[in-house]
């Protein structure tokens, strides 16, 4: 039958091409215990192994290019709030996680070479590393995280201004000193209008409406003197909030979506960071039973594929967060 | 040298040297469905075609679910008065929140667990790797993965159905959805985990096109199905994590509050609007595309004829994917965006359909001259060109935008999308089933029935949707559950129609069920298609191939003789073209 | 509006009576919005005419037994293809061209129009009138009783039309001829949309924005008015009518009509109307939350903290303060608050009514 005629053409066709396949990849060798079934060769099998990858990877990124643009539309839209929130985040704390995370990444690249060259101790070593660094990361999540808690700056609803009140209102005693003080001789009826923006701003109930209302006047040169004065309060340990967590910008109007991004973001990534270190434990294990060598290592490659996005996304995050002027 | 003593382990097939004689004649080894016949070996495989057929399964056995509920929807439309709803809920309100919950089950089990997942994940792992030639896709255990996370997704639905159902809509729209006591947390995890599915089996797609065509199939070398669903895999795997996030928002929005989507909480209900369009405009073409890769190999094959302008039909499968990333805003022309950036989405939306009506002309031409076997599988084809026209062209009412001012939110756009999404994805679909349905199973189903059920829902498709486009833009808004009397009629034209499909459907669940137990044993080419899956037998081993198929032009379709006695298309020639 | 660029059609914009296609048009915008949605439809028609012709007759020319050969294995023709693709593109250009002039034009209200507020909850209109302060309701209760009364045949036609005129006096939006009217859309709690089939508008209504359309009706009579955003168990009942009067001069007087008190009412209830129509509503809450002013709930009897002319001082909230504070709002101005209160001219007898709202609302 012509039909069989055809598959056999077609098969004859295949022998000779699979055979010339095999040559140029598998040296000699074509039964890796490594290589799966329907892939012809190791190296398609890895590079299929890549791609697929760097595709996830790209998915990654705009899981979180979504929450990215989410920042940005509310940056854009108010750019008060995030002065405002900024205040309460540490800079200090997330200048020393992104030195975390850049050291992992570098451990990371050092696994991944030593896994090129199949020397067992050393991936052994360097994903050790990595993890710990991951480990330290969210320890570091952990302080800032149960900080804001205790402060009451939970995102949604349960977010409370108590204690963010409590501290305005003693930033307000410390500036109406500093002005008081700038300004001695005058009786107060003589300028009633440079006092009367601190009133109100001390005023301020939780809902206030649209922002700025009162605190138009003078705002850049109070800022600046109080950069100066306010950043050691006359008896700090009477507040619950740090000192320099006074905040010296007024309040925004639904000032708690601030929070709602920040722990969203950093949630989101402090899950990944999870993920990672999860990937770690499973690396080792492999290393541990012999499964990765010299001639197989795209689980270490891909692993640390996935490692320097988390890390990347996390510099990212820093200055968006921690660092708005 | 033997490549198929790479066998899996625990599989009975260790060699397949008996691979050069004829399937016909002689049985040429197991098929892959009879290869192991354990549970397990269904649940835990990771056969491309077994997963294939189990999505299949699930896919039809959803599309049946989603179907009650739009027979429940038009029949309760039939008269303005409470008529099917007081069965079920003594309150008027009640009834009418049952209604809602009707429309709303409706429109995402048709959306997310029938149309997204019908043609890439059922069809195309099915024929996907046979197409390139190839034993499975690239990552066998990620598509196992992909299908138990659609399961998971389908049992968060049908939780849904049981907990008192969700009333949203299938847009979930904020506030609303932040604020209806329903279900809609259950339903929206559904939706997110079978987001995820949807992207496991992209992501598969791309590596496995990229990485797995075999020697001698360059770009312009594939089925056009695979340029569809390659297509389609990219918006699948760039779409839906927007999705994701946003989904994930809703619930924290809806669980803690946060402020990003409801006003109360100092958030923006439109913001919800155009991410969540950024991903569901996408998603209407991963309904399309690969219903267009169908419709491109339908229509070329069985009008036995090389399709007309290969390259552009390729292209603008590319084309209309990259499009769709930059038109959602056409969804919210009336939401208050501003006015340039409608003017801005209203020019883009038109850059959209100039690739597919390329598309549609390139079909007929592929018509002309050929040698048109008018069997079910093409009569479905030509449905769809037709089908599809009117879905495209009354797309062009609503991208226009002082028309669409008037439509948008009204029947008309009702019945546009159901054009587009059943008219034409479900109806690619369907063909695709009649199409891959001899080499799935092994069988030929029967004709005559196949003929008049299609005929059926063709009927009944056009007396359902065409009044709707009637009393849409005469200013009847969706999503209702009583309407003034003057609409009257042509609800009661569509409800009639929705039961002639239905009878349409149930008649090809029929002689499709009955081919399997007593159906004609099929051919390995019953059509005459050159693509790599006719060169197997049907149906195909479980590695795919005896021996390793080289790659042929697949529209080359004039060297094949047919054998009326085993209705057996061969080849003629054995020079081929390798 | 000119339709200079399809004179064919002309017949289509010009008709006045409902099509089989769209409903009679009557406002300004409808015959540009008819004059594209029939250039659409026409391009549609021919398209889709000619695509089914090729179909049923290539289906009836090449049907061939299984087996038979194509008679050829041509798969490109540049001229054709040129064309299928050129020819699309000029068209489609031509449809967003007229879309988008007709759109701008909706988009933009001239200056001099009259607005009215429309506010949507779930499930009802109200329509708010700033000329005088009248707030009327959208009655879509009464309009669906009126129409199950038709259907069930409790009601004659008449007596339903006779009903429908008698709900209109108080009720549904009203607008005179000819006059530009601008609709400032809001909601309360979810989204909807304002749909006036016969006018060609619509815009959706999203909380805590305010949205805009406008259009100038051009026949008077009554026309329906919807919601066409899903808002729930009530959507299909958000259903009201727009009355588009002959003459500005009726229309002043219905509103007089509308806008007066039924004084028959407790005095707390008309206060409440007040508060509405007056616009006390936009800062002054009754829940207890602060809005630009203090809030109603148990002010009255408590005690304010304010400033008069820089001096601090304090009172005790009860009718005095409030008939003072109404009258010259910026002589006292409460602690915590800006001093933005307008003047708003109220009758002694809406003051009364006011204050024993104020009162209602606990101490």
């Amino acid at each position: 039958m012509s039909g069989d005629a055809h598959q056999d053409n077609s098969e004859g066709a295949a022998e000779t091409h699979h055979g010339g396949h095999g040559e140029g990849h598998d040296h000699g060798h074509g039964h890796s215990p490594h290589l799966a079934h329907h892939f012809d060769s190791l190296d398609q099998q890895f590079e299929a192994g890549k791609l697929g990858m760097w595709l996830f990877l790209a998915t990654e990124v705009l899981l979180f290019g979504g929450l990215f643009v989410f920042y940005t539309v509310y940056k854009a839209n108010h750019p008060d709030l995030f002065e405002w929130g900024s205040q309460f985040l540490d800079k200090r704390w997330g200048a020393t996680n992104t030195m975390v995370l850049l050291f992992s990444s570098l451990t990371m690249a050092m696994a991944v070479r030593e896994a090129q060259l199949g020397r067992k101790n050393r991936i052994l070593f360097y994903l050790a590393v990595t993890f710990i660094c991951g480990l330290g990361f969210m320890g570091i999540k952990y302080l800032e995280y149960s900080k804001k808690f205790h402060e009451g700056l939970f995102p949604g609803k349960s977010f409370s201004y108590a204690t963010v009140d409590a501290a305005e209102q003693e930033r307000a005693r410390i500036e109406r000193e500093s002005l008081d003080s700038l300004i001695p001789p005058k009786a107060p009826e003589a300028n009633p209008k440079e006092i009367e923006p601190i009133a109100k701003t001390q005023a301020k109930g939780p809902a206030l409406p649209p922002t700025g209302l009162a605190v138009n006047m003078g705002k850049d040169e109070m800022k600046a003197k109080l950069k100066e004065e306010s950043k050691y309060p006359s008896n700090p340990d009477e507040l619950y909030i740090a000192p320099y967590h006074v905040p010296t910008v007024p309040r925004p109007e639904n000032a708690h979506v601030f929070f709602s991004i920040y722990f969203c973001l950093t949630g989101l990534h402090g899950i990944h960071v999870l993920i990672g270190m999860a990937v770690m434990v499973w690396l080792m294990w492999l290393v541990m039973k012999d499964k990765i060598g010299k001639e197989f290592f795209t689980p270490v490659d891909l692993g640390g594929l996935y490692w320097h996005l988390v890390d990347l996304i996390w510099i990212y995050l820093f200055p968006l967060l921690y660092l708005v002027e | 040298m033997n490549p198929n003593d790479q066998a899996p382990s625990g599989s009975e097939v260790s060699s397949q040297e008996t691979a050069k004689v004829a399937p016909e004649t002689t049985e040429s080894g197991p098929s892959y469905l009879t290869v192991t016949k354990t549970f397990a070996s269904w649940a835990l495989t990771l056969d491309h075609k077994r997963i294939g057929l189990m999505y299949l399964v699930g896919v039809l056995g959803m599309f049946f679910l989603g179907g009650v509920f739009a027979l429940l929807v038009r029949t309760e439309l039939f008269s303005p008065m409470p008529l099917i709803t007081p069965l079920f809920a003594a309150d008027p309100g009640a009834q009418a929140d049952l209604y809602n919950q009707w429309f709303t089950t409706h429109g995402a089990i048709m959306v997310f667990l029938v149309i997204i997942p019908g043609v890439p994940a059922a069809l195309g792992n099915f024929v996907l790797p046979l197409l390139l030639g190839a034993k499975d896709v690239a990552f066998p255990r990620l598509n196992l993965s992909s299908f138990y996370l659609w399961i998971c997704g389908a049992a968060f639905f049908i939780y849904v159905l049981f907990s008192g159902g969700v009333d949203t809509g299938w847009t979930f729209y904020t506030p609303y959805s932040t604020d209806t006591s329903t279900a809609v947390i259950p339903a929206v995890v559904g939706v997110f985990i079978l987001g995820f599915s949807s992207i496991f089996t992209g992501l598969n797609f791309i590596v496995t096109i990229h990485k797995m065509r075999p020697k001698g199939m360059t770009w312009f070398n594939m089925p056009l199905f695979l340029w569809g669903t390659y297509s389609t895999a990219v918006i699948q795997v760039l779409a839906t994590p927007v999705l994701g996030i946003t989904l994930l928002l809703l619930i924290l929005e809806r669980t803690l509050g946060i402020g990003i989507f409801d006003p109360q909480n100092g958030g923006d209900p439109v913001l919800y609007q155009h991410f969540f369009w950024f991903y569901s405009h996408p998603a209407v073409y991963i309904m399309i595309i690969p219903a267009m890769g169908v419709i491109s190999e339908i229509i070329s094959v069985h009008s036995h004829k090389r399709i007309f302008g290969y390259r552009y039909i390729g292209y603008s499968s590319v084309a209309i994917a990259i499009f769709s990333f930059i038109v959602w805003g056409h969804h919210m022309f009336t939401s208050g965006q501003s006015t340039v950036m409608n003017i801005i989405f209203s020019g883009i939306t038109f850059s959209v359909g100039i690739p597919s009506a390329i598309k549609v002309f390139n079909w007929i031409a592929t018509m002309y001259k050929g040698s048109l076997t008018l069997n079910t599988t093409m009569l479905y084809g030509i449905a769809f060109i037709f089908l599809f026209t009117i879905g495209g062209l009354t797309g062009l009412f609503l991208g226009v935008l002082s028309i669409d001012t008037h439509l948008h939110d009204t029947y008309f756009v009702v019945a546009h999308f159901h054009y587009v999404m059943m008219g034409s994805a479900l109806i690619a679909f369907i063909g695709g089933l009649h199409h891959w349905w001899p080499k799935m199973t092994g069988k030929m189903f029967s004709e005559f029935w196949g003929r008049i059920a299609c005929t059926l829902v063709f009927i009944g498709f056009n007396l359902t949707f065409i009044p709707q486009f009637v009393m849409g833009s005469l200013g009847m808004p969706r999503r209702y559950y009583t309407y003034q009397d003057k609409f009257e009629i042509y609800h009661q034209l569509s409800t009639v129609g929705a039961y002639v499909m239905a009878v349409g459907f149930f008649m090809t669940a029929f002689y499709l069920l009955q081919s399997l137990a007593s159906g004609k044993k099929a051919p390995s080419n019953p059509w005459g298609g050159n693509s790599l899956e006719w060169h197997t037998p049907s149906p195909p081993p479980l590695e795919n191939f005896h021996g390793v198929p080289s790659a042929t032009d697949p529209y080359e379709l004039d060297h094949f003789d047919y054998d009326p006695v085993t209705g057996n298309y061969s080849s003629r020639t054995t020079a081929g073209s390798a | 509006m000119m339709h200079f660029f399809n004179p064919l059609l002309s017949h289509w914009a010009t008709q006045t009576g409902p099509s089989f296609w769209l409903p009679a048009p009557v406002s300004n915008f409808a015959d540009t919005v008819d004059g594209d949605f029939y250039f659409v439809y026409w391009v549609s028609i021919f398209f889709l005419v000619l695509i089914t012709a090729l179909l049923v007759i290539f289906m009836m020319k090449f049907k061939a037994p299984e087996g038979q050969k194509a008679t050829s294995q041509n798969d490109h023709n540049l001229i054709l293809e040129v064309a299928w693709t050129g020819i699309p593109v000029i068209l489609s250009f031509m449809m967003f061209w007229y879309g988008y002039k007709g759109y701008v034009a909706m988009a933009t209200a001239p200056s001099n129009a009259m607005t009215v507020t429309a506010e949507a909850s779930r499930w009802l209109w109200n329509f708010t009138y700033p000329t005088n302060g009248a707030v009327v309701p959208g009655a879509s209760e009464d309009f669906n009783e009126i129409r199950m009364g038709v259907r069930d045949g409790s009601l004659t036609p008449e007596a339903a039309a006779e009903r429908e005129s008698k709900v209109l006096e108080k009720a549904g939006l009203h607008v005179p001829v000819n006059t530009p009217v601008k609709i400032k859309v809001m909601a309360t709690d979810v989204l909807h949309s304002l749909f006036i089939p016969a006018f060609r508008v619509k815009k959706d209504c999203v909380p805590g924005r305010i949205g805009e359309l406008w259009f100038e009706a051009t026949e008077p009579g009554v026309y329906d008015l919807l919601c066409t955003e899903y808002c729930g168990q009530g959507h299909s009942l958000m259903h009201s009518k727009v009355v588009v009067h002959e003459s500005q001069e009726s229309f002043e007087k219905w509103l007089e009509v509308a806008a007066s008190y039924d004084e028959t009412l407790p005095f707390e209830q008309l206060g409440e109307i007040v508060w509405k129509r007056k616009g006390c509503v936009s800062c002054h809450s009754l829940d207890g939350s602060n809005k630009v002013g203090p809030t109603w709930q148990g002010a009255f009897g408590s005690l304010r903290q304010y400033t008069e002319n820089g001096v601090a001082g304090s009172t005790t909230v009860d009718e005095a303060y409030i008939e003072e504070s109404i009258r010259y709002p910026m002589k006292k101005i409460a602690d915590g608050y800006p001093g933005q209160m307008p003047v708003v001219k109220l009758t002694d007898k809406e003051i009364l009514w006011v204050t024993e709202f104020i009162k209602s609302l606990g101490k």
